[in-house]
């Protein structure tokens, strides 16, 4: 019977060994115990688990407890004779001042004889996340001067290589433009005529013309008193062509040298506008006077020889 | 019609005009511009509106015209409290034989001057402006037509504008000139000193009669207008509504709207009018250029940006005639 009971009791040992001889531990620990509000908190997870045992990595979201998981750091497994600790790293950051409980983390394992997972918790962990003191008496402290960003030497380069780049691009460009015109040199010859000049030589235009032969009277008498006018613009800077015949000749009256012209001006204007304005059809003998009298006003007020400035033909190239 | 023989009758039916501002010179002293301008509202069938300072003269003005022609003549003074029955009549309940009897207003006359017009209400403006624009009076349910000849002559005060209410620019348009009137010269200030301290007064005789001035309508209508005059009214007013196509890019920004087709109408009648005035059968580029300013300076709106540079309608219009080239 004696021997029965330390049988019974030796099985029930051996039995009950597998229960309380759990193999998985995990740890949980920060790198301080007291941090300041936005302060980056250190979090580690080891988990110690034979090789044999497979461990699901824990599972943590965007916050663990009240604090903020900022990032997943890093994980790695170190093997030490068999047992493998596997390490994981979280930045986490609290923002408001306050005994902070970091709760246990459940991690899932379950080794390669069974089906079923088990679970270790780590530890749970109290720190202190506290606001900057503030010192009512303390002197008044100036903002902090904007942060230097150091240069970027690498990109600085690469800036200066493209434009450098582009320069000789444009320079070779150039170059071959300028060879290219050098070779076939383009000369522009530009005659720059006097007013009367240009006058003269529409009224030359016109007269050939032959427009009151056809008929054209009316056109005719527009074109002769435009030369005209054109004319006087250049000659006497006067803006003719956008002024009344009454205003036109009030301007001249004021100039000394026009005197010699006023008289037959007033006239042949004042025909002209009779011809294009009030239907009237003049002989033709009044036609021919009208080219004779513009031929007049021309010739009469061709600048002498000291007042002209006459400008020379110019080359261009 | 041929314009020799037109210009021959006009020369010879306008001689009244001289006879008519000779008239008027012996108690307006100076101010030409404005009795011409009266002519050719006259004959343009069109109204005035006349800006400047109290006492250059503008009621006297009018009534002279209107005693040089034998006309009859009503002088109204614009004022707050004023009611369109004050202006066109109303129809009026007699006890005697219990019926309502129609009395007239003052505007059943030839000539108005509407004095201070931005004085008035909307309403009583707008009553005016539509008799103006109608020739034709309806009080309950008779309608009157206005005697011919039908001038209103409207004044505005320009430096007092408190307490007023401007014209609206659809109602100003109806208006075919507008009028600027300014200080006598010196001499002619003496002058108007000298008659009026004399103790000897004028007395204007009639000359012409309403029948004359409807005859010179006539006539005013068949004046010659050539198609280049035509387009030269048109370049005018074309340049105010887009004056980048005539290059005058810097008055774009200055011109908020141009001028209306009723522009273009009255620069081509007032045109009319004066070369009758200067007794000639035809238009020529003097006589648009002449009225021009009359015509456009309320019918153009300049921008914020204008009136920031001080710059006016007149100095638009300006700018446009030395620009627009004439034919």
């Amino acid at each position: 019977m004696v021997r029965k009971t330390y049988f019974f009791i030796i099985i029930l040992l051996v039995g009950s060994f597998n229960l309380f001889g759990q193999t998985v531990t995990a740890n949980a620990s920060t790198d301080k115990k007291a941090y300041l509000v936005g302060d980056y908190i250190n979090y580690t997870i080891q988990i110690q688990h034979p090789k044999n045992e497979s461990i699901i990595p824990p599972t943590i979201q965007d916050t663990l407890g009240e604090l903020a998981v900022i990032k997943k750091d890093t994980s790695f497994d170190t093997d030490n004779n068999g047992a493998i600790t596997s390490t994981y790293k979280y930045i986490l950051s609290g923002y408001d001042s306050a005994l902070v409980l970091i709760p246990p983390v459940q991690i899932q394992y379950k080794s390669s004889s069974d089906t079923a997972f088990q679970i270790v918790s780590t530890n749970p962990l109290q720190i202190l996340v506290s606001t900057v003191k503030i010192d009512p008496n303390g002197k008044i402290k100036d903002i902090k001067p904007p942060i230097k960003i150091p240069l970027d030497w690498k990109l600085i380069i690469l800036w200066a290589l493209a434009i450098l780049i582009v320069l000789i691009i444009v320079y070779i460009l150039i170059r071959r433009y300028l060879k290219k015109r050098s070779l076939k040199p383009e000369i522009q010859k530009i005659i720059i005529l006097t007013p009367h000049e240009v006058a003269l030589n529409s009224l030359h235009d016109l007269e050939e013309k032959k427009l009151w032969q056809q008929g054209l009277i009316k056109e005719y008498h527009s074109s002769i008193t435009e030369i005209i006018r054109r004319y006087f613009e250049k000659r006497y800077q006067l803006p003719a062509l956008e002024l009344t015949t009454s205003e036109a000749l009030e301007l001249l009256k004021r100039r000394s040298d026009t005197e010699v012209i006023l008289s037959l001006t007033k006239d042949f204007l004042n025909n002209a506008d009779m011809v294009k304005f009030a239907k009237f059809i003049p002989l033709n003998s009044v036609n021919e006077e009208m080219l004779k009298q513009a031929y007049e006003i021309v010739n009469k007020t061709i600048p002498t020889v000291k007042e002209e400035e006459k400008p020379e033909a110019a080359n261009v190239s | 019609m041929d314009i020799a023989a037109l210009n021959d009758k006009i020369k010879q039916e306008s001689a009244f005009v001289d006879l008519l501002m000779n008239e008027i010179s012996k108690v307006i002293v100076g101010q030409k511009q404005m009795v011409e301008r009266l002519i050719v509202g006259l004959l343009g069938n069109g109204h005035i509106l006349l800006e400047g300072v109290p006492g250059l003269a503008k009621t006297l003005a009018i009534k002279t015209l209107a005693s040089a022609m034998k006309a009859k003549y009503q002088r109204i003074q614009f004022t707050p409290d004023l009611l369109p029955a004050d202006l066109i009549g109303t129809m009026i309940y007699n006890q005697k034989d219990g019926n309502f009897f129609i009395r007239k207003g003052p505007i059943f006359s030839n000539f108005i001057l509407a004095d201070e017009i931005n004085r008035a209400p909307a309403k009583v403006q707008s009553a005016l402006l539509e008799a103006m624009q109608e020739r034709q009076i309806t009080i309950g349910d008779q309608t009157f037509k206005l005697e011919e000849p039908f001038l209103v002559l409207a004044t505005q005060n320009p430096i007092e504008q408190e307490g007023t209410y401007p014209l609206p620019e659809a109602q100003v348009d109806r208006f075919m000139l507008k009028v600027k009137i300014s200080y006598p010269s010196r001499e002619e200030e003496l002058k108007i000193m000298k008659q009026n301290v004399d103790s000897v007064e004028s007395i204007i005789q009639p000359v012409i009669t309403p029948a004359d001035i409807m005859n010179a309508r006539k006539l005013v209508h068949d004046i010659y207008v050539d198609e280049k005059i035509e387009k030269y009214i048109l370049d005018i007013v074309f340049a105010t509504r887009s004056p980048k196509d005539f290059g005058l890019d810097k008055l774009s920004d200055l011109i908020s709207y141009g001028a209306s087709p009723r522009a273009t109408i009255n620069l081509a009648l007032g045109a009319k009018a004066m070369a009758f005035i200067k007794r000639r059968g035809y238009v020529i580029p003097e006589d648009v250029r002449g009225i021009c300013l009359d015509v456009l300076r309320h019918r153009i709106a300049v921008t914020y940006e204008a009136e920031a540079e001080e710059l006016t309608s007149e100095n638009v219009i300006q700018e446009i005639l030395n620009k627009v080239e004439v034919p």
